[in-house]
């Protein structure tokens, strides 16, 4: 009985040391059998760890990965183990997500200077256009304002042209107007002819040719405005009156005339202008019947043509 | 009666049951918030769109981490909580990614749609 109560006694221990135990080793620590999800955990580590974007931009979590792994391999029962291995194979996937996002951000990044240099160079091509427009838009004005100036040029020189062709109109009406008051102290007489100056028998002695050198005077005067008027030209008629044969008359006022002429060109006027005639008694101014008439008569009458006139449309018929 | 005596020698061993086992079940005061800051924070970036399976799964596990707190199951509770923790972070970390990526794609059509403009910009210039 003492045996059998000792035996009892040393059961009873026994039982309360063993079931502990087996509860510790069933619930606490089974062996880590479960190989698949640790090999799971695995291959997605090493998958990540052979990222290149992950080696670059997430090297952190997947240092976190390989911790958890490690911890995976490591632990006493399958549900650490399993725990771990989830948490690894988690780890691992964030950090290749977390190496997408940097990556496209280091892109963005990128891109963000390539589309300002874009923007840039868009700026300075529209910039530049814009000079481009200006500098023409400047040119065109130029050449504009060269039109209007050559224009301009143009019309200055058409109001010279004008005012010069006014001037020389008045010089010429002046001209006109001095020669008719020089020559009208010789008398002269504006005809349909031409001026007409009448020298008197006076200057001549009666029946010569030869010019009285008191008349000389009235000569240099004509001379002097001849010479101011070099576009004129002259025609001296002689005439006579009517006594006297119509040969010896005629050849009176031709030498008459001539003698005018002479002196004419004595003194510097292009024999050239001066046309010299004899008319003889044809042409009296005054009746022949007495002897003032006569007189007047006598005479010899130089025209002086209007401008650019020559002398043989003025002459009178023979 | 001698069963009785023989108590105080099974409490120990109970004791030692507990605390070997056990040695890390302390209450996962912090492992729940962390994981509801994880989740939300997926959230924020967009993870109920971009990537609501893994947020879905993150969400379970906090919910079933919370249920074994409640029963005070604390080590099934923490690693429940550290599993939607993580998941959370894998639901956050995707939409970071599709996020950004997205984002690489319009600036990179932004800057083809730029250089065509420009291209035809100058060809009608000239």
């Amino acid at each position: 009985m003492k045996y059998k109560k000792v035996y009892y006694r040393g059961l009873n221990k026994l039982l309360f040391v063993i079931v502990p135990f087996f509860f510790l080793v069933t619930g606490c620590a089974t062996a880590p059998e479960n190989n698949t999800v640790l090999e799971h955990a695995r291959s997605a580590v090493s998958q990540a760890q052979a990222d290149p974007d992950v080696a670059q931009y997430a090297k952190v979590e997947v240092f976190e990965a390989s911790q958890a792994l490690q911890q995976a391999e490591n632990a006493k029962d399958s549900e650490t183990l399993e725990h771990f291995a989830y948490i690894a194979e988690k780890d691992a996937q964030i950090a290749i997500n977390r190496a997408q996002e940097k990556k496209a951000d280091a892109e963005m990044e990128a891109m963000s200077k390539e589309k300002d240099k874009i923007q840039l160079e868009a700026r300075e091509y529209e910039l530049e256009k814009a000079r481009k427009e200006a500098a023409r838009e400047a040119e065109e004005a130029a050449l504009k304002g060269q039109e209007a100036k050559e224009k301009g040029q143009e019309a200055a020189a058409m109001a010279h042209e004008a005012e010069m062709a006014r001037l020389q109109t008045q010089q010429e009406i002046a001209q006109k107007q001095q020669l008719e008051s020089e020559l009208a102290e010789l008398k002269a007489k504006q005809t349909d002819r031409g001026l007409v100056i009448t020298l008197g028998d006076i200057l001549f002695e009666t029946g010569k040719a030869r010019l009285l050198a008191g008349t000389m005077l009235s000569i240099d005067k004509l001379a002097d405005a001849l010479k101011k008027y070099p576009t004129r030209n002259v025609l001296i008629e002689g005439h006579t009156d009517s006594r006297g044969g119509e040969t010896y008359n005629l050849n009176l006022s031709e030498q008459r005339a001539d003698a005018v002429r002479s002196a004419l060109t004595e003194r510097g006027i292009a024999a050239d202008r001066i046309t010299a005639k004899g008319y003889g008694k044809m042409y009296p101014i005054a009746s022949n019947s007495h002897e003032a008439g006569r007189q007047q008569n006598r005479r010899v009458e130089i025209v002086i043509l209007d401008e650019g006139e020559s002398p043989e449309k003025a002459l009178r018929k023979m | 009666m001698k069963i009785l005596k023989k108590l105080p020698f099974a409490t120990v061993v109970f004791v030692f049951l507990l605390v070997g086992c056990a040695h890390k079940q302390v209450m996962p005061t912090e492992d729940i918030p962390k994981a509801e800051m994880a989740i939300k924070e997926a959230m924020d970036r967009g993870a109920l769109t971009i990537s609501p399976v893994e947020l879905k799964m993150a969400q379970e596990e906090l919910d079933n981490a919370k249920a074994a707190m409640q029963k005070e199951e604390f080590k099934k509770a923490r690693r429940l909580a550290e599993k939607a923790e993580v998941d959370a972070k894998v639901a956050e970390s995707k939409a970071d990614a599709v996020t950004e990526q997205k984002h690489a794609e319009e600036m990179r059509s932004s800057i083809e749609t730029l250089r065509q403009e420009i291209e035809r910009a100058q060809q009608s210039g000239k």
